[in-house]
């Protein structure tokens, strides 16, 4: 866990006072921070928490139910981890939960070991998606630096084509692209050549997704 | 007519029937003795008083020691008049001629005395020896009338013609006048048959078989009839037991639908907070096991487990207190308050449907000890079902009568009594059962309620046919004192 970021955190989404009270109690008690609602709706209303965050959420909720609330957040692009805990849960409940992305459905009362397995999970799965998107935008602003030409020099570096070739498809000498390879591995922080080939391909891959989901 | 058999005692006649009438011909008077002997020997050992006119040359004297040889017990027999031997002037002949209504008549005098004796009925010999020619005609005559007179009579007659004196045709006119007639003949009994006789036994043999032909036909039809009435039987035993499987079903189901949904709303009232306090109690071993323990941590996380806990148990009693009402209060109470109370609350449904009421409440009841509100439930129910039974009936009187006493047991016995339709014998006996009612909007569960509240009081409570017509709803309460503190023990769940 990196020590700069910040404390992980738990919402709990419960109406009954006593069990988000509990629940409250017993992820404190091994040092978790805790956000308890009573609604879904309170959870739309208020800031995402910085560190890694995961929600622990009654299936059978006054108003949104938890199976509605997934399909929420969703929508909102708000990407998560989910555990929903209920008193009565069916197979086909549990099913819709599971496909929607639940990491784990819990039926109460559980062993309070079961559950913070999954919060352990859940925050993990956070952290590295969180991490995941950090290198992601960190690369991308560096990115946003480099001149059009400098782009396609990378471009061209990271397909395997050779200073030479390079040179003859841009038009230029191949000491003025040995200069454009420099400063994009000075700009990009890249420390070597397969490191170039690497965060090449995981920006491509970022930004196709990205235009996919548009 | 009683058709029992009688023994002829005379081997080729058998059994004859009661109004039996025979004739012999004899060659000699040894046989004449012997079938005489044997005839009457019979008679004497069924208690049939017997009868022997005899004839010319025969005297009484000779008659008497012919028979002392051939009957045992002759002479207790004699001097018990259980035989008497008549001349044939004392039997046929008095006056000097042959009157058969005279004769006939003599005879019957003779039965009446031989029944009034005891005796089973009167068994004749007459002997014809003295008959003339001049004379054919009137024994005819006689034959013929007293034949008739015969079948209608305990007697039997067997008359003896020596075939001596005989025609032809005479023997066949004899034959024609009786039943049977025995001939001696080669040495040989055996019986004449004149072509009447033929026909009839004949006629007699077709009529039997045709008879037993439609004993049989009828036998058989019967039996097919009764084989499909067992059968029937059968079926509707097979379709009242499948109808009450079907009625105990619908009740086990409508009981457990209920429970069920119950079960389940209690089921999630109750796992809310276990959940919670499971949660709670985790978290304090958690702060516990701190190094150091944080024991600010686990005392306020321990409260929260004991509110939860707390809030599971009241779910409990909130259940509990739903399915009991609330806990009976034993007091001292008078059952008359009682009933009065609820003739009271009654009223209006008593004049709204023109019932007489009437109260005979004993004024020296023991107190019971019981539940007002259970023992008012009671009653209520009591009263509600008599007024209902008798309100569907418009023509009947409607007379409720509540009475109250001490019974010989020391108990208070109550009786609800009303002038409606009374109960059939299938109602009485699933009265009380769980969900059986006659009513049309019934619940039944009236009856099964006032049921376990009266035997949870230590009573009983049962039902009996009201006279002429009603029922009558009794039930005990014991008198208050060390029997209520017996029952109560043996029902501590009251």
């Amino acid at each position: 866990m990196a020590t700069s970021e910040a404390s992980p955190t738990v919402i709990v989404i419960d109406d009954d006072p006593g069990v988000r009270k509990a629940l409250q109690n017993l992820l404190q008690s091994v040092g978790l921070q805790v956000e308890a609602l009573a609604s879904a709706q309170e959870f739309f209303g208020r800031k995402l928490p910085e560190g890694p965050c995961c929600l622990v959420v009654d299936v059978r909720l006054p108003g949104r139910s938890g199976l509605d609330f997934q399909e929420d957040l969703a929508k909102a692009k708000v990407r998560l981890p989910l555990i929903f805990i209920t008193g009565h849960g069916d197979v086909r409940m549990s099913v819709r939960a599971m496909k929607g992305g639940a990491v784990e459905f819990l039926t109460k009362p559980f062993r309070d070991q079961e559950l913070l397995d999954a919060i352990q999970s859940a925050l993990e799965g956070d952290r590295a998606r969180r991490e995941h998107d950090n290198a992601i935008s960190t690369l991308g602003r560096r990115y946003e630096s480099l001149t059009s030409r400098e782009r396609e020099v990378m471009a061209l570096v990271a397909d395997g084509a050779p200073n030479k070739k390079i040179a003859a498809q841009l038009g230029v000498s191949e000491i003025t692209v040995k200069a454009h390879r420099g400063r994009v591995m000075r700009k990009m922080k890249f420390r070597s050549l397969a490191d170039l080939v690497r965060m090449a391909d995981k920006l491509r891959a970022a930004r196709e997704a990205d235009q996919g989901r548009i | 007519m009683p058709t029992a058999l009688r023994d002829s005692g005379i081997t080729v006649i058998g059994d004859v029937p009661w109004g039996g009438h025979f004739s012999i011909f004899y060659e000699t008077r040894s046989d004449l003795l012997d079938t005489v002997a044997q005839y009457f020997r019979a008679g004497l050992a069924n208690n049939e008083a017997c009868l022997w006119v005899i004839s010319d040359p025969l005297t009484k004297k000779q008659a008497r020691s012919a028979l002392r040889r051939r009957v045992p017990d002759f002479d207790r027999h004699l001097a018990a008049r259980n035989i008497e031997i008549l001349s044939s002037h004392e039997g046929y002949l008095k006056g000097g001629r042959i009157d058969a209504r005279r004769i006939i008549r003599g005879w019957q005098a003779k039965l009446r005395t031989a029944l009034d004796k005891g005796c089973e009925g009167l068994r004749i010999c007459g002997d014809t020896a003295w008959v003339e020619r001049e004379h054919w005609q009137s024994i005819c005559d006689y034959e013929r009338k007293f034949h008739a007179a015969l079948a209608k009579h305990r007697m039997i007659a067997l008359c003896a013609y020596p075939l001596s004196k005989g025609r032809a045709t005479d023997v066949l006119e004899i034959a024609r006048l009786h039943q049977y007639t025995v001939a001696r003949r080669k040495g040989e009994w055996e019986i004449v048959q004149t072509p009447d006789l033929k026909q009839a036994k004949q006629e007699l043999q077709r009529q039997n078989q045709d008879l037993e032909q439609r004993v049989i036909e009828r036998t058989r039809r019967l039996e097919v009839a009764n084989e499909a009435l067992r059968a029937q039987i059968a079926e509707r035993r097979r379709a009242e037991e499948q109808l009450r499987a079907a009625q105990d079903e619908i009740a086990r189901v409508a009981r457990l639908t209920t429970l069920g949904t119950f079960a389940a709303s209690v089921a999630h009232e109750i796992n809310q907070p276990l959940t919670a306090a499971v949660a709670n109690s985790e978290a304090a071993l958690r702060w516990l096991r701190k190094q150091p323990p944080n024991f600010k941590g686990a005392h306020n996380t321990v409260k929260c487990a004991l509110t939860d806990a707390n809030r599971a148990a009241a779910v409990i009693k909130r259940v509990r207190s739903l399915l009991t009402r609330a806990r009976p209060r034993f007091v001292s109470l008078d059952i008359n308050d009682v009933i009065r109370e609820v003739l009271a609350l009654t009223r209006r449904d008593q004049d709204g449907r023109q019932i007489s009421v009437q109260t005979k409440l004993s004024s020296k009841l023991s107190p019971v000890r019981g539940d007002r509100v259970q023992l008012q439930q009671v009653m209520l129910n009591l009263i509600l079902n008599a007024i209902e039974a008798m309100s569907a009936n418009k023509k009947r009187p409607r007379n409720l009568l509540i009475t109250s006493r001490m019974n010989r047991a020391g108990s208070v016995l109550i009786a609800v009594s009303d002038t409606g339709p009374g109960l059939d014998s299938e109602s009485a006996g699933r009265l009380f059962d769980p969900f059986f009612t006659t009513k049309a909007k019934g619940m039944g569960m009236g009856l099964p309620i006032c049921l376990s509240i009266v035997e949870a009081h230590g009573g009983r409570l049962w039902a009996s046919p009201n006279s002429p017509r009603g029922a009558v709803f009794r039930f005990t309460l014991p008198a208050a004192g060390k029997r209520w503190l017996r029952a109560k023990r043996r029902q501590p769940s009251s």
